[in-house]
């Protein structure tokens, strides 16, 4: 008796619940499951492949091996040296190049406003294969090549951009800095328009000169979006792959491999998928790692 | 209204189900005992291998209409990676073209042919051939031409230059002679660029594994597992190599060069001599001077020469030779001995005495009597290059990897990719000595290899 | 004086803003060009910043050398199933993050929002042992198209956008005694429109671009996608620089209409959910 009580309280409770709340989980319903199934089992798998040694027929358990490995590894250091190079060659330089583009285009007419933010973002809508494909043709290491045939006009030699350590990651880098601004000016024209005109009217007042005026009103009110930029920009940049695939296969000598492009080659070149695992975790500590940094640091007015 | 959303919901499901049923994934068919599919990855082995390929399946169908043939046409540019990709996960074709590999034999799933290879088999091949399909003394593949790698010429410059070619067919070449034609090679066009001797290409092994050959080294490693880049052999070739380019003999952009740069290099008359040639390529220039005689193509007409690689003054020749054919797989979810006999009748089905066109149609020297006996006097490459290569064929080097143990051949791929081509694009770039490369070989081959 | 130096200044920035656009879109101006250029019918000629000689023939080679047609079908289908369930699925979840209170919403939220630091490449590996082995999947299009069903980013961005919505209505239609998904599909999705526009067109360009995912899921020439077939193009040993450039242009041609046919959407819409205030 009292048993059917119980559960009769317990099993209307259950349907209020049910009545409030499910269609709320209902909606929520397949991102949930897609997240269980493609995310969080991969990861959990992930971790456990990270231990072992991976054999179509035979995987063993060898514990940390796999990351004792990639820590004695040369190649694996050189990686994550390119990364950082690549993420501090062109997170940071896109930044200012974006926000001076803005900062001019914001002072046009609207008209010419529409015409530079469409040309400039034009190339973001290209795919990363196309852009790599034209950009190796520019890059020819004969006189073909578009950037050697304007150098040999001053008399330069050509130069095997992509084919030597000392100028192969710059190549790329440079292929960064030509067409990757679209959205960031997108952002801060947006932002710009958003900071209240009596600002600057009240700064004119005081006489404060245009550098003043930049740096205590026009940056500070950006700051929310250079933080952004800069979040998904180090995110991205330290997950570089396709031109490095398609561009340099990671050479010459390692000069261009990047992390995510080393896990790449451990997994599906060598078919190490335990050690390939292990730097994936690496690479993936270091972004959180450095997202949080970013976020404590630089975050303090900003609200998400 | 409700329903509506209901139904459009219930529309969206269906749809990602519907899409789930886009390819058939092969298997056996579920009513029938004997019933069978035999999944094959293949290449565009030579210009009209599909239809021969059709053809080869046909007729196996007369005699076994229960068991079904899926060929797959990979390219050479992508297959081999879709083909380890898939080997990796554990679901690998039944059968595959390609050379015989310790590492497929390492994941536990290519299957030894020994217990199906009848003595009529066995006596059909001709001697030395079956063996280049054996690791361990195991027969994993049936070999279907074996392969020979060398270097081409277009004949025009070199007749320019005064080069004897056919001498150099017939009695090979030492580097310095090749050095003093080089330079003989080389030299400014009236547009102004460069008409170099020789071009190579920065991104493949292909060029110091065919020169190290030429100086006493089998490969990295001997067949007895020894360590061979680590002396003095070594440091000759780089040097040997590193001359060329400051010569200008070589481009000095090698290190940039992919395949297909210098194939373009050769077509245009950029250079006299292309760093890798088949047989083959007399017949695809044949064919490229039909199309450029038919108005379908501009562009230089070609007349080919094979040439051997040249040899250091006191080492002997090599000729870079092996066999290609196809390869047996079982999957992780094994289907069962009937289901690897059927594999291994398609397989036999698919390299008996038709398909010898293959080798025909190379021009590469012949595995089976019976495909030598019906391909008699029917070959399409020039009686020049035929002979040659026939010559070549002379001096054949055994991949050492048919004798080393797996382990070995593993330790030697990754020393290769990590150590031997990047040290070579440095070479290539002028960034690194043959001294430097010598002492980065020898102290990672102590790490990698223990030796 | 003032006014002078702000022309000055004005005219200087004009100047570089010219020059960097200039520069910007060289390379798809190269791109555009070299695919007009017919370099196989001479050896030596090289391709030209302003052609001389103006030609289709890359075009037609590279659609007959290769399964273009199939590749820019396959594409299309992909994008757009992947922009369909995009926009219903993330939409919904966006709509229950931002409007309706349950227990639980904000963890879950978060813990989705938080997947988003993971690399890609992590879950790669045993992603595709799980769609190979254990759901039999490769080379279609439902594993091509399941893992990104519904992309966190986009339910974020939808949560954001939903955020801003006036909540007063919701009360009134739950007064009519409208079902949740009612509320949702006849209150809420009108009122959305132009985010939905948004994400719809910001999806489909990401789908058609997306290359690594579709690459390694594939392995018959007839289920790759544009990009995928367009790589394998360049990869295999072709010596056709016209064709090569041609496929280029092909491959992101398509998406370039779109942006030029829909600019407005573009330009305002990256702006949604990005930063608040």
């Amino acid at each position: 008796m009292r048993t059917t009580v119980a559960s009769r309280s317990s099993s209307s409770a259950f349907m209020r619940f049910c009545r409030d709340y499910g269609w709320a989980y209902l909606f929520i319903l397949a991102p949930v499951l897609l997240f269980l199934v493609f995310t969080l089992y991969p990861v959990i798998s992930a971790l456990i492949m990270s231990f072992q040694h991976y054999n179509p027929m035979n995987t063993t358990w060898i514990g940390l091996n796999n990351y004792k490995t990639l820590f004695q590894d040369d190649v694996f250091w050189k990686s994550m040296r390119n990364t950082v190079i690549f993420t501090i060659g062109t997170v940071p330089v896109n930044i200012v190049i974006t926000f001076v583009l803005s900062y001019f285009i914001f002072q046009m007419k609207n008209s010419w406003q529409t015409l530079f933010k469409a040309t400039l973002y034009l190339p973001t809508v290209a795919s990363g294969v196309t852009l790599s494909i034209v950009w190796i043709a520019i890059y020819d290491p004969t006189s073909t090549g578009l950037i050697n045939r304007f150098l040999g006009l001053f008399g330069i030699d050509p130069v095997i951009w992509l084919g030597q350590s000392s100028t192969a990651l710059f190549s790329l880098m440079l292929m960064n800095w030509l067409g990757s601004h679209g959205a960031g000016i997108i952002l801060y024209l947006a932002a710009m328009g958003g900071i209240p005109k009596s600002l600057y009217e009240a700064a004119d007042i005081d006489h404060a000169s245009g550098w003043t005026k930049f740096a205590r009103i026009t940056w500070p009110l950006l700051k929310p979006t250079t933080l952004y930029l800069l979040v998904t920009g180090v995110i991205t940049s330290f997950q570089v792959f396709i031109s490095v695939y398609l561009m340099t296969h990671g050479g010459p000598n390692f000069a261009t491999t990047t992390i995510a492009y080393l896990i790449y080659d451990t997994a599906f070149k060598f078919y190490d998928f335990g050690l390939a695992s292990a730097q994936s975790f690496v690479l993936a500590i270091m972004i959180i790692i450095v997202s949080v940094i970013q976020f404590k640091f630089l975050s303090s007015d900003v609200e998400y | 209204m409700r329903k509506k959303g209901i139904m459009l919901a219930a529309a969206a499901m269906l749809l990602l189900l519907t899409t789930a049923c886009g390819k058939d994934s092969g298997g056996t068919a579920a009513d029938g005992k004997k019933k069978d599919t035999v999944v094959v990855w293949t290449y565009p082995v030579h210009g009209t291998y599909e239809d021969d390929l059709k053809q080869l399946v046909a007729n196996f169908n007369k005699e076994h209409p229960e068991i079904t043939v899926q060929t797959e046409m990979l390219s050479w540019a992508e297959g081999p990676q879709k083909f380890d990709v898939a080997l990796n996960a554990g679901n690998p074709p039944d059968l595959y073209f390609h050379g015989v590999d310790g590492s497929y034999v390492n994941t536990g799933l290519a299957l030894p042919l020994d217990s199906y290879m009848t003595q009529e088999i066995k006596d059909d091949y001709l001697p030395g051939t079956l063996e280049l399909a054996q690791i361990g003394g195991k027969q994993y593949g049936l070999p279907l031409y074996q392969f020979e790698w060398a270097w081409g010429a277009n004949k025009r410059i070199l007749e320019e230059a005064g080069i004897d070619w056919k001498s150099i067919q017939q009695n090979g070449w030492t580097w310095s002679e090749f050095t003093a034609d080089a330079a003989k090679l080389t030299k400014k066009l009236p547009d102004g660029s460069t008409q170099y001797a020789l071009v190579t290409d920065g991104t493949s092994m292909d060029f110091i594994e065919m020169l190290t050959r030429n100086n006493n080294m089998p490969d990295v490693l001997d067949e007895n597992g020894q360590f061979q880049w680590n002396d003095d052999r070594i440091k000759q070739t780089l040097t040997f190599i590193q001359n060329l380019i400051s010569k200008g003999y070589m481009p000095k952009e090698t290190a940039a060069i992919d395949p297909k740069k210098r194939t373009d290099m050769f077509y245009a008359g950029q250079t006299a001599i292309i760093s890798k040639s088949i047989p083959y390529y007399d017949v695809m220039i044949q064919n490229r001077n039909k199309d450029i005689d038919a108005g379908k193509l501009q562009g230089e007409k070609i007349d080919f020469v094979l040439l051997p690689v040249p040899h250091n003054d006191n080492a002997p020749a090599k000729t870079t030779m092996g066999a290609e054919g196809y390869l047996a797989f079982k999957q992780k979810k094994d289907k069962g001995e009937e289901h690897a006999k059927n594999v291994f009748l398609v397989m036999e089905a698919l390299s008996g005495a038709e398909a010898g066109n293959s080798a025909n149609e190379l021009a590469l020297p012949f595995v089976r009597k019976s495909q030598a006996e019906m391909f008699k006097d029917k070959g399409l490459a020039s009686q020049e290059t035929l002979d040659a290569a026939k010559k070549m064929a002379e001096n054949m080097s055994m991949p050492v990897t048919l004798k080393l143990d797996i382990a070995k051949a593993a330790q030697m791929k990754q020393f290769k990719n990590q150590v031997a081509l990047p040290n070579m694009q440095a070479l290539y770039a002028g960034e690194k000595t043959p001294d430097a490369i010598t002492e980065e070989f020898s102290s990672k081959g102590k790490q990698m290899l223990g030796q | 004086m003032h006014s002078k130096s702000k022309i000055i200044m004005v005219t200087v920035a004009s100047v570089i803003l010219g020059l960097w656009a200039i520069v910007t879109i060289i390379p798809l101006y190269w791109m555009i060009i070299g695919s007009v250029q017919d370099t196989t019918l001479s050896a030596t000629y090289k391709p030209q910043m302003i052609p001389s000689i103006w030609s289709v023939a890359p075009f037609e080679r590279f659609f007959s050398k290769t399964s273009a047609w199939r590749w820019l079908f396959n594409s299309v289908f992909i994008s757009a199933v992947l922009t369909a369930t995009n926009v219903f699925f993330g939409s919904l979840a966006g709509y229950a993050f931002a409007k309706l209170k349950f227990p639980g919403s904000k963890t879950v939220f978060w813990v989705l929002l938080s997947t988003m630091m993971i690399p890609a490449q992590v879950t790669l590996i045993p992603l595709y042992v799980l769609i190979i082995n254990v759901f039999n999947l490769g080379d279609t299009y439902t594993a091509i198209i399941l893992p990104g069903a519904v992309s966190v980013g986009n339910i974020f961005l939808m949560k954001q956008y939903m955020s801003s919505l006036p909540t007063s209505l919701i009360h009134a239609a739950r007064i009519d005694a409208c079902s949740e998904f009612g509320i949702f599909w006849k209150v809420i999705l009108p009122l959305a429109k132009p985010g939905l526009a948004v994400l719809a067109i910001f999806t489909f360009v990401t789908s058609w671009n997306d290359f690594f995912w579709p690459f390694l899921i594939t392995s018959s020439d007839e289920m790759r996608t544009i990009q995928v077939g367009l790589a394998s193009f360049v990869f295999a040993e072709s010596t056709d620089y016209g064709a090569i450039m041609a496929g280029a242009t092909v491959g992101a041609l398509p998406m370039m209409i779109l942006f030029f046919s829909l600019q407005r959407y573009f330009l305002q819409g990256i702006t949604i959910g990005a930063v608040k205030g």
